[in-house]
């Protein structure tokens, strides 16, 4: 019957009802990807915040959750995959517990590599991917420590290529130096030096918008504090035993 | 118009009219445990959350019709459920199935002991070994430590669980190593040829063993190289009776490799600090050795290893001649060793992979005692096959063949006895996880000996169950095979030989977790046509070979390693009880054998002391005594030699020499200078003896070792460059 009805008017008015139809369709159309568009800014913005409040481990375990419910809805932003990457391997860090580390990471892996494919030779997947192998050594150092020390100082290599003014990458490499025994070439000099060559990228980085990563300032101070403080990092408990 | 108007409006009112509805309930797992953690959203949409600690969750969605909620957390398999949303509230309980993962999966352990880099929780790393105080660098010295295995005195050769040494194998990439230790003479001890830092990985079986490997009675020490180094590298060590250096090129098609090693040993130094008290030297051992190395990465997954290595001695020495003391013996052994070994492995299809090998060994011992010679000589070119087929995640085949050309050569003066096989073996398994929990490996091996016209069939079967998150439990049976010893062949058409044959049963429970692993294991081994020797009053120089052997062996292998306890500390004890008794070679009855300790204990510690970059190692050894005989006692091997106790100590110091990465290094074995008492030889008339012990009581040995790695991007061209910026 409606169709009938339909009908009739489409038959009567012909042109007219096509325009509407038309300019209706178009801005429904827009309005839906403005409303996808806004409500993907939002979503990622509700995350974001509580990115920024998360304290434990279980925290980010639940923000990482929120980054992938989004990467799984949207399928081709890199930015959802890239933090529930960098949340689970920050949760790591903070739980430190080797048994589940692998396992965590599998995934954290899974997600930064999707995010690599979804955008290709990004400095900041590249400083993400070495910190997820800064992750595995944690799991014993002993055995790990020298295969994947290397690969891990490799992707920030790249990231250095692919954008040298990424102070993120500059931030990480330090940590890296930092806490490596002097024998292995690290150490509190070379780190501190590469910590203040990251405050300076800093100083003048802006991210490409306000969902793009831009973290790191706060811990790069944090640490040059300590820079200026007497204590060696090295004769703290080192992981390998 | 209007109706167009209308439809515009009823789309938007669509939008701002949505209805709420609350979807809340628990994750569990199968046996009801709670989940926290677990990521449950709407399909394609951002609404969701995390499970709670307790395992409820509770998100609110405006979403309506038809949705599909999803539930993913690591370790399970996905959930799905399609659901229909009218506003109000759903409740929907969520069971989780775990998910098939070979890293979380049990693992078929029984008699293995595993070193290796990879994921899995292992006992030993490759590092361990070059760590371990008293194993000197030596693998075998290294699985010497853990339970079930020993050396005995001055021989060369691992003996595990009541087995003689020719009872273990020693696999490089699949392929049987003929002579895997130095060529030595009696009362010199020897160490393995092969360095610990060429294997990325270290199967040390004590029983239970798969199909794929046979020719072994009682043990296969299985090692597999290194694949594409992961950069370019250099290294010198230096100490004061060794020279060594080698150079490993990566190219920068990052898809070939290629190196090479030299190393000159001359103990001469040694030797006169040194002296040892059961002989003397006429001339110290002094050694070259040259390897090479190259890989090919053949396509994605591809990869071709080629490796060879060549080495020359000689040594002599003046020993005691038990038979008529004073009188001694001038003994010289020169040595030539050749081994070449090339393999290509690939994953042919997302099911079905490849491995193929060949090798070539050729060993000449030129033997001389005072002038008369009883050289010897061996050569063995083999190739394999081997095919994994992946038929479903849970199940996995393997099979292959393999074919060896085994030719060897004795001399006694200028008669020369030789002895050829072609050996032909295959093999299939299959690997079943019956359960996540539960798994089954079933295999079974045929061999055919020429020489000794005879087929033998062995089954094995292994099975493991995981009782907890870190625990299993595991069985193993099996019968193994192997050709008699070289020198018993040479009779082979007078007095003809069949295989020698052991079943094992092995039983183990395990808990392992990263930083301590906990492992006991009880096994039964029945000996069956083992190698007898009957003197022929009418050819006394020529014995009467036949299978009429047999015995048993028995015992419990417990292993405790923890490296969480005490702070920078990594320590493991091993223990060892043993009950053997064999009847073979000129044994009247079953006796315990002379190799067969009943109890042996190992303690290994190890502390990092990272204000000075320094590793200390110690090692403590208890053996309870071996068999030896003495023909003034009616009981054949009725006595036991002495308890014996070793402390070794190490120290490893890593420095920064010219930015490169230094390790000084110093050992010392039997620091408290415990005697060393093997047990005693007599003279056939039982009227002279002498002490069978190690040849120095207490050795110090010191040296350093520095590596020089180049980065991914730097080439050789690139060093120099480098180094001026410094």
């Amino acid at each position: 019957m409606i169709t009938f009805k339909f009908g009739t008017l489409f038959v009567n008015k012909h042109l007219t009802m096509k325009k509407i139809l038309l300019v209706t369709l178009v801005a429904l159309t827009s309005i839906g990807a403005q409303a996808q568009t806004a409500k993907f800014h939002d979503g990622m913005k509700k995350a974001l915040t509580l990115m920024d409040s998360a304290k434990t481990g279980d925290d980010f375990m639940n923000v990482a959750n929120s980054f992938e419910r989004i990467a799984m809805a949207e399928k081709n932003q890199w930015l959802p995959y890239y933090y529930s990457a960098l949340a689970r391997t920050t949760a790591l860090f903070i739980y430190n517990d080797v048994t589940r580390n692998d396992a965590v990471l599998d995934v954290a892996e899974k997600h930064a590599m999707k995010a690599d494919s979804l955008s290709p030779n990004n400095s900041e997947i590249f400083v993400l991917r070495s910190m997820i192998f800064g992750g595995r050594i944690m799991v014993d150092p002993m055995s790990r420590g020298q295969m994947y020390g290397m690969q891990s100082m490799m992707l920030l290599q790249q990231a250095m290529t692919a954008d040298p003014n990424n102070p993120r990458s500059y931030y990480i490499m330090g940590q890296s130096l930092f806490y490596t025994p002097p024998q292995f070439g690290g150490g509190k000099e070379p780190g501190c030096k590469m910590f203040e060559t990251a405050l300076q990228k800093y100083s003048i980085f802006v991210p490409q918008s306000d969902l793009h990563p831009n973290w790191g300032l706060d811990q790069v101070n944090q640490m040059l504090s300590q820079c200026s403080a007497t204590t060696d990092p090295n004769t703290g408990k080192s992981g390998g035993n | 118009m209007k109706q167009a108007i209308l439809l515009f409006i009823g789309i938007s009112s669509i939008t701002a009219l949505t209805a709420q509805t609350t979807i809340s309930g628990t994750v569990t797992d199968n046996k009801k445990n709670l989940l926290p953690g677990a990521n449950i959203f709407l399909k394609d949409t951002y609404d969701g959350t995390t499970s709670n600690v307790d395992g409820t969750y509770s998100f609110i969605t405006t979403e309506t019709g038809k949705q599909i909620l999803s539930v993913s957390f690591v370790g399970y398999e996905s959930f799905e459920d399609t659901l229909q949303l009218n506003g109000g509230t759903l409740s929907v309980n969520i069971v989780l199935k775990e998910a098939f993962n070979e890293l979380n999966a049990v693992v078929i352990t029984a008699g293995a002991f595993e070193a290796s880099d990879e994921k899995k929780n292992t006992i030993l790393k490759p590092l361990d070994i070059v760590t371990t105080a008293g194993a000197e660098g030596d693998i075998y010295g290294a699985l010497e430590t853990l339970p079930g295995a020993s050396k005995v005195g001055n021989d060369d050769g691992l003996y595990v669980r009541g087995g003689s040494d020719y009872e273990t194998k020693t696999i490089i990439d699949g392929m049987v190593v003929n002579n895997p230790y130095y060529s030595t003479v009696p009362d010199v001890p020897s160490r393995g040829r092969f360095q610990p830092f060429m294997f990325k990985g270290t199967v040390f079986s004590t029983g239970g063993y798969s199909a794929e490997y046979g020719q072994a009675l009682s043990s296969a020490v299985i090692l597999n190289t290194e694949d594409m180094p992961e950069y370019s590298a250099s290294g010198l060590s230096v100490a004061p009776i060794f020279l060594g250096g080698f150079h490993t090129q990566k190219f920068k098609n990052e898809k070939t490799a290629l190196g090479g090693g030299i190393n000159y040993t001359n103990l001469g130094l040694f030797d006169n600090v040194f002296k040892p008290t059961t002989f003397d030297w006429i001339n110290s051992v002094e050694s070259v050795d040259g390897s090479l190395f190259f890989r090919q990465k053949t396509s994605k997954t591809g990869i071709l290893k080629l490796y060879a290595q060549k080495e020359s001695s000689n040594m002599a020495l003046r020993a005691p001649d038990i038979d008529s003391l004073p009188a001694t013996d001038d003994v010289y052994l020169g040595n030539n060793y050749n081994y070449i070994n090339a393999s290509w492995r690939e994953i042919l299809t997302k099911k079905w992979g490849v491995q193929a090998g060949v090798s070539y060994s050729k060993n000449n011992d030129d033997i001389l005692v005072d002038g008369f010679n009883v050289g010897r000589s061996d050569q063995n070119a083999q190739g394999k096959v081997t095919f994994n087929n992946e038929i479903t995640e849970k199940i996995k085949l393997r099979y292959g063949g393999e074919f060896q050309h085994i030719t060897y050569d004795q001399f006694a003066g200028d008669l020369e006895f030789d002895a050829t096989d072609n050996f032909t073996a295959a093999f299939t398994e299959s690997d079943i996880f019956i359960t996540n929990d539960l798994a089954g490996r079933i295999g079974v091996r045929a061999e055919y000996s020429e020489i000794l016209d005879d087929v033998n069939v062995a089954p094995r079967i292994s099975l493991a169950y995981k009782t907890g998150k870190n625990a299993q439990v595991s069985l193993a049976y099996g019968d193994f095979y192997q050709t008699p010893q070289p020198n018993y062949l040479y009779t082979q058409a007078l007095y003809p030989l069949q295989y020698e044959k052991a079943t094992h049963y092995i039983a183990n429970y395990q808990y392992i977790t990263n930083d301590r692993t906990f492992r006991i294991e009880g096994y039964y081994k029945t000996y069956d046509q083992l190698v007898t020797l009957t003197t022929d009053s009418l050819n006394p120089f020529v014995p009467i070979t036949a299978n009429n052997g047999s015995g048993y062996a028995r015992g419990i292998d417990l292993f405790y390693r923890d490296k969480k306890t005490i702070d920078y500390a990594d320590f493991w004890i091993s223990y060892s009880f043993l009950d053997t008794k064999r009847k073979f070679l000129d044994y009247p009855e079953e006796v315990t054998p002379t190799f067969a300790a009943q109890h042996i204990l190992s303690l290994v510690y190890k502390h990092y002391f990272p204000g000075i970059n320094t590793q200390v190692s110690g090692t403590y050894r208890y053996i309870s005594g071996w068999p030896y005989y003495n023909p003034n006692n009616p009981e054949f091997l009725g006595d036991v030699s002495p308890d014996l106790h070793n402390v070794a100590l190490s120290a490893s110091v890593l420095q920064s020499l010219w930015g490169n990465f230094t390790v000084f290094f110093i050992s010392w074995d039997n620091t408290f200078g415990f005697d060393q008492i093997y047990g005693y030889n007599y003279s056939a008339d039982g009227s002279q003896f002498l002490v069978n012990q190690a040849p120095v009581k207490s050795t110090v040995f010191f040296g350093i070792f520095m590596s020089i790695l180049y980065g991914k991007d730097k080439n050789v061209d690139d060093i120099d460059i480098d180094k001026s910026n410094k």
